[in-house]
């Protein structure tokens, strides 16, 4: 601990210095009686000689929680040596916020006793925070002295982004090789009838088709396509950020990418990603609840740096974006080397959806309403959508995502455009 | 402990001198000292409350100068005892705003106020009883001396009190 004197200590020399000053040159014994109190409590500092014994513990109700969720934290205090007047702060990284009780308390407590306190914090948007580091400032009753010290008990808290369920996602061309629930083209084990052909013998007799055979005179069976499953990378732009957390637009890509991770994951897909900024991170595609997890903690520090880099998409493994794998690009179309990223992809041949997530709205949250502020987002709206257009010309195909409306209502227009089936791919 | 019950000690602090030599000299100084200190409360800053109560210490000082009247060792005890509250209510709202006081402390707080403003009365008492007995021994140009000699000690006395022993060292 660290000891040292307080402002209150100089202060009150300063009026003792004055009152004694005045009292000698006026000669008036009053001053001197009106010093008395202040010199006494001057003299009533008292410094321990050692730093007294105490414990502080501290728990977390929730290490793991959704966007806008709270936690409460409880905290425990332990004396071991009497506490005349302790006061202790738990910092709060941003942008954590209390949302009951205070994180700083002042109590005293005598040898022996225990004393708690909780309180609920608010975790507005998604990241790894890490609580428990504790200030403390032991005050001696006068308030003249004060020792502080600092106590560190990491308890590490992730924040999930917030994921909405989505029913209809847009299916990809290409399937791969293992089981899943798109219908592919080729033909085998499956419910979905593919074709007809005449039988053979080792046929089963369940796969004969009645109506075809009396048709024809002949047996035929009746052959289905099998049922894949496909490679889904979602490529995130780490490029530009607008707006503030946790409404900006990198937080609604985020949002959208954890909610098409669960969507194609409960499809048995296999989903990776990839975040494109000044540096390349990536999480290999695999299927299953545990990549899920993957995925949600890889999404988590996902943050805009600003940068002169231009990384390239060669320097991506194939493993990370396999050739035939469908990808999501989520982005506010806001930097040009994401766009010629994407541009590089398509002209590549990739199965390549982008979703735009408008910029407008999460400025505007920020810049609130005037005049020139909505003429000036009009004017960016429509430069944005110009943007939208050209990508479009170039053949690709981009869902525009306002932000207020559900994620569902963007991903149904792909839906429609799209095969409903990969047949003949 | 709301900063406003610092409100009486401050009307206390400058009431005190008007009411010992109600001048136009001596009230602008006391309401300066009364607006600092309230500003100093109002704004959470302990400097202004300093300068205030520095200002009404010359303000009493000069009340007492232009009077010239009989030794009123009771006001003038009050006054201090005044003094001392406003720095102490002040500083600890200051402290503490915002936080969340558990138990007791409040009380015990309180309690240790009071006990402290008990040993300073009796301080200003035996101050009183020795300064009588002095006077009776010592002519008035060494009890002139006596007091500055005494003001220096007292007053290094509580620099050591209050400075020097500054708590629990390093680590």
């Amino acid at each position: 601990m660290t000891g040292r004197v307080t402002p209150l200590a100089y202060g009150l020399a300063t009026v003792i210095a004055w009152a004694l000053f005045l009292g000698v040159m006026t000669g008036r014994a009053e001053l001197f009686i009106a010093a008395v109190p202040l010199v006494v409590g001057f003299l009533s500092a008292r410094g321990a000689d050692r730093a007294p014994r105490f414990a502080l513990r501290h728990k977390v109700s929730a290490e793991r929680l959704a966007e806008g969720g709270r936690l409460t934290v409880t905290v425990n205090l332990s004396a071991i040596d009497p506490l005349p007047l302790i006061e202790i702060l738990e910092f709060l990284p941003a942008p954590l916020d209390l949302s009951a009780g205070n994180n700083r308390v002042v109590l005293s407590a005598a040898a022996g006793s225990e004393t708690t306190w909780n309180y609920e914090v608010l975790c507005p948007t998604r990241g790894r925070f890490s609580l428990g580091t504790f200030h403390l400032r032991l005050w001696d009753r006068s308030g003249l002295v004060v020792a502080e010290s600092r106590e560190v008990q990491p308890k590490p808290v992730f924040v999930y982004p917030y994921v909405v369920s989505v029913r209809r996602v847009p299916r990809p061309l290409y399937t791969q090789a293992s089981f899943g629930n798109y219908v592919a083209p080729r033909l085998g084990d499956g419910i979905e009838p593919g074709d007809i052909r005449l039988f053979a013998p080792g046929d089963r007799i369940r796969r004969v088709n009645w109506r075809a055979s009396l048709r024809r005179g002949e047996l035929y069976v009746t052959r289905f396509q099998e049922e894949r499953n496909a490679d889904v990378v979602l490529l995130l732009d780490a490029f530009a950020d607008s707006g503030a957390h946790p409404f900006s637009t990198l937080d609604y890509c985020v949002r959208a990418g954890a909610a098409l991770a669960a969507a194609y994951l409960g499809r048995k897909d296999r989903v990776g990603f990839v975040e494109l900024s000044g540096f390349l991170r990536w999480v290999k595609p695999a299927t299953g609840r545990r990549q899920n997890e993957i995925l949600a903690e890889a999404l988590l520090p996902a943050s805009a740096h600003s940068t002169y880099v231009v990384p390239k998409i060669d320097y991506l493994p194939p493993r990370v974006l396999p050739p035939r794998a469908l990808v999501i690009a989520l982005s506010p179309l806001l930097d040009r080397r994401f766009i010629n990223a994407v541009v590089e992809l398509a002209a590549r041949g990739c199965d390549l959806i982008v979703l735009a997530v408008s910029p407008i709205e999460p400025t505007r949250r920020v810049l609130g309403r005037a005049p020139v502020y909505d003429l000036t987002l009009r004017v960016w709206a429509l430069e944005w959508r110009v943007e939208i257009d050209a990508l479009r010309r170039r053949g690709l195909v981009v869902a525009e995502w306002q932000p207020d409306t559900p994620l569902e209502a963007a991903l149904a227009v792909l839906a429609r455009i799209r095969p409903r089936s990969a047949a003949g791919r | 402990m709301s900063r406003w019950c610092a409100a009486l000690p401050i009307l206390v602090m400058a009431g005190l001198p008007i009411w010992a030599a109600p001048s136009l000299l001596v009230a602008p100084i006391e309401g300066l000292a009364a607006i600092l200190c309230a500003i100093g409360i109002a704004r959470c800053a302990l400097g202004p409350v300093t300068v205030g109560a520095s200002f009404a210490v010359i303000g009493y000082a000069l009340a007492l100068w232009s009077t010239g009247a009989e030794v009123n060792a009771v006001a003038a005890g009050i006054f201090g005892l005044a003094l001392l509250f406003l720095f102490d209510l002040s500083e600890f709202a200051r402290r503490f705003r915002g936080a969340r006081i558990i138990g007791a402390v409040m009380w015990e707080q309180i309690a240790y106020y009071l006990g402290r403003a008990a040993i300073a009365s009796g301080a200003i008492a035996a101050l009183i009883a020795c300064g009588s007995v002095l006077g009776r021994i010592i002519d008035s140009e060494t009890g002139a001396a006596a007091a500055g000699l005494g003001a220096v000690i007292a007053f290094a006395a509580a620099m050591r009190a209050g400075i020097v022993r500054a708590g629990p060292e390093d680590g």
